[in-house]
């Protein structure tokens, strides 16, 4: 891996989203691209004005309202410590400035990077939202690279989790997730799946192990018993300091897992980075 | 390490894709499957003939059976021996249902999948791309290395780009899984209309892309119709050069109304083409 873009609130940063996006920097010698994103439409105050030379009046954003300018002096701050924050973690690092709408400039640089980070909070809505935010299920829905969903706390990376459902989809993000981190290759490695059994059962567990074996050292095969969603939640809320490979299921699943999480985050205080890739 | 596959059509071993893989397996220090496609339903003889020649075809069948599996385990022979005298890590898989069905599910499993651009599985000649190759790389789930039937050393690759999503992953994946080509000189290869500006597609983040993953790339922008100036192009640039291309259309009706590109470099040239596309 090479180009890591963190999406980042330009007048709110998350810094959990930076200081995760600076592990994975480290850890791969990649060079980040902190994307600023302001939706000028939906956070500014907007007068109007009247354009020299022109017949008519304009709504334009009022640069002139104080709101305006402390606004604008605390983005400038923001980067400036975004800034810091690379250099002083030894960690390449450029600064783009996107004024339109957020979620379409940040497609738009996926396509030429490798991956995108993002907080599952980044909103551009004055209300609160709930996570994940629209921002966020678009970005899921059409980036062009795959997504990290940033963890509230980090504490360094124990184990990697794969969730297997015998779809040929969740070998998919479990490939691109190991070609942009080679460097995970000797971490355990946890392939979850979910059945009636509780047992391991998949006609092709030879042919995906001689794939996992090529790739990885430390293997585990586990099966939960149970109904999809709540056995697997129930599981991944308990792990610490994993990094979950979310292969098998898509986006609802993903909206229910935080809903869920929400819930027991407030009890436990637990968050996990969680890969998403899909095509 | 990554996991190379390798399909072989027994009764007709191709040496060329076999050199090809050696090769590649090598530089990358990958793991080599040999997957035997010994479809049940292929012969080297023609059923119907057979029948209609003579009213006891029984024995004469059982004595061409038997040809077929001596065929068949030479063809393995010859895999095994080139890869023990290269010291490569390989493994033989013998897939007996349905060629096609089989070759596509050892794709969801495998990091590349190379193939002699001539296959056809079948008892029967066919025009270049054959029904077996068009269903393959329409629903592969990895990247495909389509080898000409007669082996050259890879000495430079050119990769294909026209800005759109396809050509980006294609080149990504390209990235991740064949890095041992990308010390070979690379070239970026545009065509636009003969009313266009001479720049790359999204040429800022294009280059500051190709830039991180790649030490040294050059770029070309061609004038005119796609297929006519990158087929010149090609030609001249020689049979050691390994194409990179994304997309592969799908559906009889976009063949009838434009060749695409992959059929044409594959028809037209004798060079190693790399295809990945997203769903």
């Amino acid at each position: 891996m090479e180009k890591i873009l963190l999406a980042i609130e330009a007048a709110n940063p998350d810094k959990n989203a930076i200081e995760f996006a600076c592990y994975l920097a480290r850890l791969t010698k990649s060079k980040i691209t902190g994307i600023f994103l302001e939706n000028i439409v939906a956070q500014h105050e907007f007068a109007l004005k009247e354009i020299p030379g022109a017949p008519y009046r304009e709504w334009h954003a009022d640069e002139r309202s104080s709101e305006y300018r402390t606004r604008a002096e605390a983005i400038e701050k923001n980067i400036t410590l975004f800034k810091q924050k690379c250099t002083g973690e030894k960690i390449t690092c450029r600064v783009h400035r996107d004024r339109g709408v957020p979620a379409d400039e940040l497609i738009e640089e996926s396509r030429f990077a490798d991956l995108v980070v993002v907080d599952a909070e980044t909103s551009f809505n004055k209300r609160y939202e709930g996570s994940p935010t629209e921002f966020v299920k678009d970005i899921l829905q059409k980036a062009e690279c795959p997504v990290v969903i940033a963890p509230e706390s980090f504490d360094g990376i124990n184990e990697v989790v794969f969730t297997y459902n015998d779809s040929a989809s969740s070998v998919f993000a479990i490939k691109q997730f190991t070609y942009l981190l080679p460097q995970l290759h000797e971490i355990k490695v946890s392939i979850i799946q979910v059945n009636e059994s509780g047992k391991w059962e998949d006609r092709d567990k030879y042919i995906f192990s001689e794939w996992l074996k090529d790739h990885y050292g430390n293997l585990h095969f586990e099966a939960l018993k149970g109904d999809t969603n709540t056995a697997l939640f129930d599981y991944l809320l308990t792990r610490k300091n994993i990094f979950l490979v979310m292969g098998a299921y898509g986006r609802n699943t993903l909206s229910q897992f935080f809903k869920h999480s929400r819930a027991e985050l407030l009890i436990k205080g637990t968050s996990q980075p969680i890969f998403i890739a899909h095509h | 390490m990554k996991k190379f596959i390798v399909a072989f059509d027994g009764l007709r071993f191709s040496e060329s894709v076999r050199d090809y893989a050696i090769e590649l397996a090598n530089q990358s220090n990958a793991h080599l499957v040999g997957v035997f496609l010994d479809d049940f339903m292929h012969h080297s003889y023609k059923i119907y003939n057979l029948i209609t020649e003579n009213k006891n075809y029984h024995a004469k069948q059982k004595k061409l059976e038997e040809k077929d599996v001596a065929t068949r385990r030479e063809a393995v022979e010859k895999f095994e021996i080139a890869c023990q005298d290269a010291g490569l890590q390989y493994t033989v898989h013998h897939d007996r249902n349905a060629a096609i069905q089989e070759l596509l599910h050892e794709s969801i499993y495998a990091d590349l999948l190379m193939i002699d651009n001539t296959e056809t599985l079948t008892a029967y000649t066919e025009k270049i791309p054959s029904e077996f190759i068009n269903d393959l790389l329409s629903q592969t789930k990895c990247p495909v290395l389509m080898v000409p039937h007669h082996f050259e050393p890879i000495d430079k690759v050119v990769l294909l780009y026209n800005g759109e999503a396809s050509s980006v992953y294609a080149i990504k994946m390209f990235s991740y899984i064949l890095a041992s080509l990308k010390q070979k000189p690379t070239e970026v290869v545009s065509v636009k209309g003969t009313n266009d500006s001479l720049h790359l597609p999204d040429n800022a983040l294009m280059k500051e892309f190709m830039k991180r993953h790649f030490s040294e790339v050059s770029y070309t922008i061609l004038k005119g119709s796609a297929e006519t100036k990158i087929h010149t192009y090609l030609k001249r640039a020689g049979n050691h050069t390994l194409v990179v291309l994304g997309a592969y259309s799908r559906g009889m009706i976009s063949n009838w109304l434009r060749p695409s590109m992959a059929d044409m470099i594959m028809k037209e040239l004798q060079v190693p083409l790399f295809i990945a596309h997203i769903k």
